[in-house]
Parts: structure tokens; sequence; C-alpha cells
């Protein structure tokens, strides 16, 4: 997949998985995305992203707590890949800025991100992020992020 | 305060007992009393963009996390675990692909139960950063290090 996006370009695989819901062709064509091991499932008509806990992953190994730059890894990627598939038409985003707030500490077990998009302009988006494990009501984190939002190559 | 070998010698090894932190293959640069230098290896597993083979933001946010994290030690009286309330990245820039990353962090203002940090990611010099970052973080107390300095001996 990975072979994919270099041959066919980002924009065309984006425009391609919008319309099949194979959102794994993304999270495994991206390395940062397969080296922390995240998913991305169709969830209704939106998305859920999936952090499954993986040794390497963690932080704090005496506790033991995921490393919080992962869950803001995790956070951002699922941000920026929510926006190349729910934006009225598929263009790439690239990160402005990203502040997170920690909640609780991550525990060795799968964390689960949801994106909600505030405000999508021409030039910028504005996307807050949402992760749990054991229950929605109860977040790990929630971060906010801005991306440009270009028709080239982010 | 922490001696600067004590500083040097304990962010030396964080980097290295830390799965997260050893999987990225982070080194310490230096850590003195005016803050902590850590540097990430150039790594194809962190390209965020297959196209442009640039690494993604996300290792950037790890890599300042643990920077910000360790820089917290060069205020502190003692050992104390101190975990991140919050953390804000301001992306100056795009990496460059190929090159490492470096990280600088000072904590710059420390009270009774917070720590104030800020820093950049460079590639270059230190005055072109690709990244600024401020993060705060807890202190929950002395008891709390006992066992990561069991742990790291």
């Amino acid at each position: 997949m990975k072979d994919q996006i270099e041959q066919s370009g980002f924009a065309s695989i984006i425009k391609d998985v919008r319309e099949s819901r194979e959102y794994s062709v993304l999270t495994s064509g991206i390395p940062y995305a397969s080296m922390i091991g995240m998913q991305c499932t169709p969830m209704g008509d939106d998305a859920l992203f999936t952090l499954p806990n993986q040794m390497s992953n963690i932080g704090n190994p005496l506790l033991p707590a995921i490393h919080g730059g992962v869950i803001g890894g995790f956070m951002e990627m699922s941000a920026a890949l929510h926006l190349m598939l729910f934006m009225e038409e598929p263009r790439l985003p690239k990160i402005i800025d990203f502040s997170i707030d920690y909640l609780r500490s991550g525990q060795p077990r799968d964390i689960f991100a949801h994106c909600e998009v505030c405000r999508q302009g021409a030039r910028v988006a504005n996307v807050a992020v949402t992760a749990w494990q054991s229950k929605r009501e109860l977040p790990i984190a929630i971060a906010r992020g801005h991306f440009k939002l270009s028709r080239g190559t982010a | 305060m922490l001696t600067e070998q004590q500083l040097t010698d304990f962010a030396s090894n964080f980097v290295k007992v830390i799965p997260h932190c050893l999987h990225l293959n982070m080194s310490l640069v230096k850590a003195d009393r005016n803050g902590i230098e850590l540097e990430m290896p150039c790594d194809n597993r962190l390209i965020g963009n297959p196209e442009t083979g640039v690494i993604h933001s996300g290792a950037i946010t790890t890599l300042m996390d643990s920077c910000c994290g360790i820089s917290v030690y060069t205020r502190m009286e003692q050992l104390e675990a101190c975990p991140t309330l919050d953390l804000r990245i301001d992306h100056m820039t795009t990496a460059q692909p190929g090159k490492p990353v470096r990280a600088f962090a000072e904590a710059y203002h420390i009270t009774r139960s917070m720590v104030f940090t800020r820093g950049v990611a460079y590639q270059e010099h230190r005055d072109q950063p690709i990244a600024h970052v401020v993060g705060t973080f807890m202190r929950i107390g002395q008891h709390s290090m006992k066992p990561v300095q069991e742990y790291m001996q």
C-alpha cells in the first residue's frame, strides 16, 4: 500500500478510500501510523480511530502507562485522517498547531479517538479530538488542532 | 538541586529505559542547568507523508514531550514523578526529510505543584526552529519517584 501511495500520489488514494471506505489503506500506507499500530474503521457515516496496546508505545514502564507523546501523535494523525476522509472535497491537511490536555494516564490497553470538525474554512480547519479507553464519558485526553488545507502536497 | 552529573546520568538513562523513547532511538545530547537537549535520528518509520518523506508531527510531539518532561528535573531538589498536564506545539515549518531532529527544552518556572516548560525542535540550528512547544507538568510528590529510581539502576 505504501508503494501505491508513492506511485499514484496521496490525493488519488484519498479519493479512492473515500469511495471504498477501506480506511485501513491509509493507516497501513503511512509509516508513522503503522509504527504506532493505529487503525481506522468506518463507524456509521463517521470513522473510529483505534490505537491497540503495544509494548513499544509505553512511556512509563512502572505504572505502566502509554507515552503521552504517542497519545498526542495518535490524536494528531486521527485529526488529519478525519479531515482527509470527511471534508467536502478531498484535500491534504498540513498541521499548524496542536494542543493536548491530558486528563488521565493511558493504561496499557486500546485507546479510541473520535474527531469533530468545529470549523472548516477555505484555508484552515479546526478539529477537536477526544481519546478514551474504558468509556467515552471518561476521556484520557482531549485535543484541538488547526490544519492548513491545500490542494497540493501536504 | 541535582548536580549536573546526576542530571546527565538521569537524562541519558531516561531515554534508554522508556520503551517508546528507545523505540525512536532518542539520545541525550546535553543536560545542564539551562535545559535538556535530545536527538531523534532520521528513521523511515516516522514518515507521515510517503510522497514527500517528511516525518509525522506526532514523532516531534513525542520528542518534545520527552524533552520537556526531562527538563523538569533541571529545577528539582530531588527526583519526583511529573506527568504531563498539557502540551501545545506550534509548527513553524515542516521537517526536512533525511535529517535528525533535535529538541531543546527548559523549565522556566516551578511552583510547589507545577512545572512550566518550553522548548524548540530544530534540525540545523536552534535559532531556526521547526516547532515551538510549551508544556505544563504536575508535581505529584517525591514518594512517587522511589520505584522509578530503583528501576533505573
